[in-house]
Parts: C-alpha cells; sequence; structure tokens
C-alpha cells in the first residue's frame, strides 16, 4: 500500500526580526491510512512548525526552503491557499491544545459541531443537519446527543469539551488528522477516555493521525511509530515498541531517563544538561553533540546519516557507525523491567 | 519546614454567570492550608476548579463568598489589600495555565521578564534589566538569542518558560503555578521541577503547584488537594495519598496515569468513577494524621 502522507526532506525558515530561523531542517517521513504516528521532542525543535507546514497555516515570515509534500501520490508543496481550503477539514484536519478556548462559551455545542458540518455539506437541510450532527456526537461518544445538543459548553466537563471538539475536527471525515498536544490541558482519567476514544474513531474511519506530545505515557499507549525531534531534524525512527525497548540515539536516552518514573527516591530529576541549540545559528556537526556525554570527535565536524536498524527503525547517530567504539545503552528493554 | 500557615483559605466560594439565568459553581465551599515553605499540589479533573482557585488566591477574581488570608492578611477586604499592596504583588507572583495568551504579544521577551521588577521599582540584583533578564532565562534553559524575540516568534514551550523566567525574577515567597510544565518536554519539565526544589530547599520558596502529572506531584510535593466539581475530597501528604488513597476518585485518578512503556500501558485498565446524582456533599474528616477525605 502507498503512503497517503510522504514528507520530503522538508526545511522551513523564518525570517524573525532578530535573524533567520531554521526551524525544521531536511525532515522526512511517511503516513499510511489508519496509522498513528507520534511526533516528541525538544520544546522548540519544531514540531508544530512541521504540522502548520504540511497544512500550509504558517505565518507569512515562515518560507518552506526546501523539500516536497505529498498525499497520495500528489504533489501539494505548490498548493495556494485556495486549492487548501478545499483540503482542509476533508483531507486534513485538526485538533488543537486547549479544548476550553476552541470552543465559543455563547453557542450551543450543538451549532458549532453543526456549523463544522454545513463548511463541508453547505446544501444539508435542517433535519439533515441535525441527524449528522447527532451521529457526529455519537461517534465521539456523547450519550444523549439528542438534548445535549442544545446545551452550552460551561455545561460540560472537560471531558465532553475535547469529545465536541474532538466531533468538530472529525466532522469533515478527514483522511488525517493533526494532533498537536491534544490532551495537555485534560486531567489523566479524562485523557486515558479521549486517548481510547481516538483509537477506536481512527479504526473506524481509517484516519491516518499525527500526535504531537509530550507525555511519554501518551505515546506508549496511541503510537504505532514514533519520531524523535531534535533541533528541526528527526533524530530517531521506528515502532513504538523499537523507541522504548531498544532506543539509539542518545537524546532518546536522555529523554526517556529524565522521566520521575525513574527518579524515585532521588532528590533531583534526571535532566539533560545544558540547553537546546538556538536555530539562528545551528551547530556545524550533529545539533546534540555539545550535551552528548557520548559524543564523538567526529559529531562535532560532521552531521551523522540515518543509520538502518530495522525496516521501521533509524537513528542519526555515528555511534551506530561501525567505527564508534561500543557503548551500552544507559537505558532501554522496558521502563520498569 | 516549620508549621507557620503562609495562605489560608476558608470556604471559598466562586460562581461565574453564563447567562442571565445560568451560573456556573468553579468553586464550592473548599478550604486549605499551605504552610511555608511548603509545596502544596492541588490535582483533579479539567473544569473542576483549580485555575479558578490560583486567580481568586492572586486577587484576579473576587469569591462571592469566604475568606483568604495571606500571612494573616485578608486579601479579600479591599482596605486590607489597599494597605498591604505593594507587599502583595511582590511577594507573590502567578504562572499562568495558558501563558501562551497571558503574555503580551508586543513586548519583547526581556522586557517581560524586566516588566514587573519595573513596576516594582526594584533594582535589579545583576546590573541591569537586560542582564537579569538573561540569568532568569539561563535558569529555565532558554538561549539568550530569545532576548530579542516577541512572543508569536517562540514555540508554545519557550513562551511557558518565558512566564516561569518572569515570575522567578520577583524571588516571590509564595509561587502559585498553574500546570506550569505541561506543555514542556520531559528533560525540561524535569530541568523545571529540579529548579523549584531548590528554590524549595535552599530559598525557602512556598509553592501552590497545579498539575495533571502525577508522577511529577509525586516526585515534588510534600501535600496533595484532590478537586472534582469545585471541592476538595481527599486532602494528605503525597506519600500516604499514593500509597493509600482512600476517595473513590482518588483511586480512579491514580489508575489512570500513563505508564511510558508500551506493553504495560496498552494492558493498564482505568478505573472508572462517576459520582451518583443527588449524593450528599460530604465534609471532609481527618482518618488518619494530615489524612482528610470527605464522606
Ligand atoms: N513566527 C516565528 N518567527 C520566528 N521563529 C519562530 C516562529 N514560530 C516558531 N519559531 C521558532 O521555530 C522553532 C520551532 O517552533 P515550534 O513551534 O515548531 O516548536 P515545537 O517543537 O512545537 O515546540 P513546543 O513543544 O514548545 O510547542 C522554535 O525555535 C521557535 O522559536
Ligand atoms: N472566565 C470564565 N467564565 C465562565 N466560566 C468559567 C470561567 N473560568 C472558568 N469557568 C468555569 O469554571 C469551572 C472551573 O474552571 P477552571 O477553574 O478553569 O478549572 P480547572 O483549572 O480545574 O480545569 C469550569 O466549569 C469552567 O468552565
Ligand atoms: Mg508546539
Ligand atoms: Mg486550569
Amino acid at each position: 500500500m502507498g503512503a497517503l502522507l510522504e514528507v520530503k526532506n522538508l526545511s522551513v525558515r523564518f525570517d524573525a526580526r532578530a535573524g533567520e530561523v531554521q526551524a525544521v531542517r531536511g525532515v522526512s517521513f511517511s503516513l499510511a491510512a489508519g496509522e498513528v504516528l507520534a511526533v516528541v521532542g525538544e520544546s522548540g525543535c519544531g514540531k508544530s512548525v512541521l504540522c502548520k507546514a504540511i497544512m500550509k497555516l504558517l505565518p507569512p515570515t515562515a518560507r518552506i526552503t526546501s523539500g516536497s509534500i505529498l498525499v497520495n501520490g500528489a504533489d501539494i508543496t505548490a498548493y495556494r491557499e485556495r486549492d487548501m481550503r478545499r483540503l482542509r477539514g476533508k483531507l486534513f484536519s485538526m485538533v488543537f491544545q486547549d479544548p476550553m478556548t476552541s470552543l465559543n462559551p455563547t453557542m450551543t455545542i450543538g451549532a458549532q459541531i453543526g456549523e463544522a458540518v454545513r463548511l463541508h455539506h453547505p446544501r444539508l437541510s435542517r433535519g439533515e443537519l441535525r441527524s449528522r450532527v447527532e451521529e457526529l456526537m455519537t461517534l465521539v461518544g456523547i450519550d444523549r446527543p439528542r438534548e445535549r445538543m442544545d446545551l452550552y459548553p460551561c455545561h460540560f466537563s472537560g471531558g465532553m469539551r475535547q469529545r465536541a471538539v474532538m466531533a468538530i475536527a472529525l466532522a469533515g471525515e478527514p483522511s488525517i488528522l493533526f494532533a498537536d498536544e491534544p490532551t495537555t490541558a485534560l486531567d489523566v482519567t479524562i485523557q486515558s477516555q479521549i486517548l481510547d476514544l481516538l483509537r477506536e474513531v481512527q479504526q473506524k474511519l481509517g484516519t491516518a493521525t499525527v500526535f504531537v506530545t509530550h507525555d511519554l505515557g501518551v505515546v506508549a499507549r496511541v503510537a504505532d511509530r514514533v519520531a524523535v525531534m531534535y533541533a528541526g531534524k528527526i533524530v530517531e525512527t521506528g515502532t513504538a515498541e523499537e523507541i522504548f525497548y531498544d532506543p539509539r540515539h542518545p537524546y532518546t536516552w536522555g529523554l526517556l531517563q529524565s522521566l520521575p518514573a525513574l527518579s524515585r527516591g532521588r532528590d533531583t530529576l534526571r535532566a539533560i544538561p545544558g540547553m537546546p541549540p538556538s536555530l539562528e545559528n545551528p551547530p556545524r556537526g550533529d545539533a546534540f553533540a555539545c550535551r552528548n556525554p557520548y559524543a564523538l570527535a567526529i559529531d562535532y565536524e560532521e552531521e551523522p546519516p540515518m543509520f538502518r536498524l530495522s525496516d521501521t527503525h533509524y537513528a542519526a547517530t555515528w555511534l551506530l557507525d561501525p567505527r564508534a567504539p561500543e557503548v551500552i545503552p544507559p537505558i532501554g528493554g522496558g521502563l520498569h523491567g | 519546614m516549620d508549621n507557620e500557615i503562609l495562605l489560608d483559605v476558608q470556604h471559598l466560594t466562586h460562581f461565574f454567570p453564563i447567562t442571565k439565568k445560568i451560573a456556573v459553581k468553579a468553586v464550592d465551599d473548599l478550604s486549605f492550608q499551605l504552610r511555608r515553605g511548603e509545596i502544596f499540589g492541588l490535582v483533579g479533573e479539567s473544569g473542576s476548579g483549580k485555575s479558578t482557585v490560583a486567580r481568586c488566591v492572586m486577587n484576579l477574581y473576587r469569591p462571592q463568598a469566604g475568606r483568604i488570608l495571606y500571612k494573616g492578611i485578608d486579601t479579600c477586604d479591599r482596605r486590607a489589600f489597599r494597605k498591604n499592596r505593594r507587599m502583595l504583588q511582590t511577594t507573590r507572583q502567578l504562572i499562568f495555565q495558558d501563558s501562551a495568551s497571558s503574555l503580551n504579544q508586543r513586548m519583547r521577551v526581556c522586557d517581560i521578564i524586566a516588566e514587573p521588577m519595573r513596576i516594582q521599582h526594584i533594582t535589579p540584583p545583576r546590573g541591569t534589566h537586560r542582564a537579569e533578564a538573561a540569568f532568569q532565562m539561563h535558569y529555565v534553559g532558554l538561549d539568550p538569542s530569545f532576548l530579542d524575540r516577541y512572543p508569536p516568534e517562540l514555540s508554545g514551550g519557550q513562551r511557558q518558560r518565558v512566564a516561569i523566567a518572569r515570575a522567578l525574577a520577583m524571588e516571590p515567597e509564595l509561587l502559585v503555578a498553574d500546570e506550569p510544565i505541561a506543555s514542556l518536554d520531559v528533560s525540561i519539565q524535569a530541568q523545571i521541577v529540579n529548579l523549584f526544589k531548590h528554590l524549595q530547599q535552599e530559598h525557602g520558596f512556598s509553592f501552590l503547584f497545579i498539575a495533571h502529572d502525577l508522577a511529577m506531584v509525586e516526585f515534588l510535593c510534600d501535600r496533595v488537594g484532590v478537586m472534582y466539581h469545585g471541592r476538595l475530597l481527599e486532602v494528605a501528604p503525597t506519600e500516604e495519598l499514593f500509597q493509600h488513597p482512600l476517595h473513590p476518585y482518588t483511586k480512579s485518578l491514580l489508575s489512570a496515569i500513563p505508564i511510558p512503556d508500551p506493553v504495560r500501558e496498552r494492558a493498564r485498565k482505568l478505573i472508572p468513577y462517576e459520582e451518583e446524582p443527588g449524593a450528599p456533599r460530604g465534609t471532609l474528616r481527618e482518618v488518619s494524621p494530615d489524612h482528610f477525605v470527605a464522606e
């Protein structure tokens, strides 16, 4: 089966007042129908910019400087706003971080979902619209939709609100859903329910999802594949099992080691030392080198290529070069085992 | 940690009118105390009123009922507030949940961080306001090249760290942090949590720490309060709460902590919790030393 979405060597720059920012630097990945790809990584490493670049929602100061975006084999890199507007909602849709602010407090839930449905089916009659809204509410697990349609967001709990936000995002039956930290503002019980719902809907509709999150527990629950980003690049990618049980990039090790579960009884958590590099002048060689306790001399000179570990598992670190000294990963093989 | 009570919240109640007829009871007769030098965690359902408590404590909302005593001063009393305004504004700081919308979009990062110092005419300990801003940025893991950027030019996590740096620059005695780290990656979360712990241990800061990440709460907090629908259902020292949760909602919450391990996480089952409609509103009762639960 061909890829639904294929991103090749994509680079994005911002012309900021203070200088040029290289937010995304040569990112490639593909997404099959019905697949969940989790994107994790350093704050500011380009995850949100990557999603926005694919949906063409970047601010005017941003430029795609190289690469291509293919959807079902068609190159949409040069599409203009008019062409994109037809694709959004139907092909792409998105759920953003804060469910509290993405709903209008003065409109009923039903009216807000209805508005999204109308965008894709402008000719529906009132009755048809109502039944479509009811259908969507049922799909996202809101019981008694007929009564609840006429309620305002304030009558809904946080979880119900996020379900309503999902119903809006799914109104156009998108093939690809971009979820940028959709559960960050939710408590853990609701988060669990929403994630299970996402999986269910995704299996029912075959939606592919790009899921940006900082919560590695969330990644463990929903992801088929994981892409780990650092300083504008994907540094490791693999199945969820490969990333959690057999991580190969020192940055991935650092992330997993920072988890509080691994510091029980200690006085401090194990943060990665140092700071992420500024993307205005990314350093030569491997951008992670100066924070990497396993850095080799070559890391400061030359950027590592993507080394292949399996059909699904790749990592960009010189440690995988046959000439590199053997390093025993400080983590892996199950976090609690 | 001594037993002096820094913040005493008594029977706090706050409503929001939605339309002419409907109002939301965001906080409903809630009481708790924060001791000096303590990190008190507030956890609970989204929409249970945690942020509203934070805003009432910081005088951003005027509660309909109840009292909030800070160092013995009733901050909801207009006269007492006016008399102590400078002390209240310099010794208490708030980190907002959505710093993205709370930062002034038209100010540069260095001015945002130095603004509270400017307003309060505080001489920056490191010479200039810019040097002070750079110092605080270093603390929260931001490169000095961000000093001249504007908030829309930052990522979500970078903006959040600017908000944290701004609050810390004032060296507050009480820091109210409303989900300060949820939008940061785990390594930076660890860095900020280590910083908070350092500020508590070495500088005696007290924190009201609101969070969803129970693993972080377990690591950082001394005591934890569990909120649901505007009320506190359980309050206990952290270890006690995680080892011996008593309220069914607390049990449900603890069962929902995600495990960063695909096999175990996918097998994890959530213990559901539904409040029985019309159930009597319990009051907190001390069942063992310092462990309170609503019955
Ligand atoms: N409008 C802009 N102008 C200049 N630089 C920008 C702009 N928007 C983002 N950036 C920069 O681009 C980089 C990537 O930003 P992005 O928002 O994609 O980060 P992210 O990975 O989503 O981070 P987070 O996890 O904190 O949300 C950051 O270093 C940020 O400072
Ligand atoms: N400014 C506001 N206007 C109307 N309702 C609000 C406002 N702020 C909060 N609420 C409502 O008050 C309740 C508690 O909200 P909040 O304190 O934000 O909860 P939490 O921070 O625990 O998620 C929710 O039902 C919310 O919808
Ligand atoms: Mg982002
Ligand atoms: Mg809140």
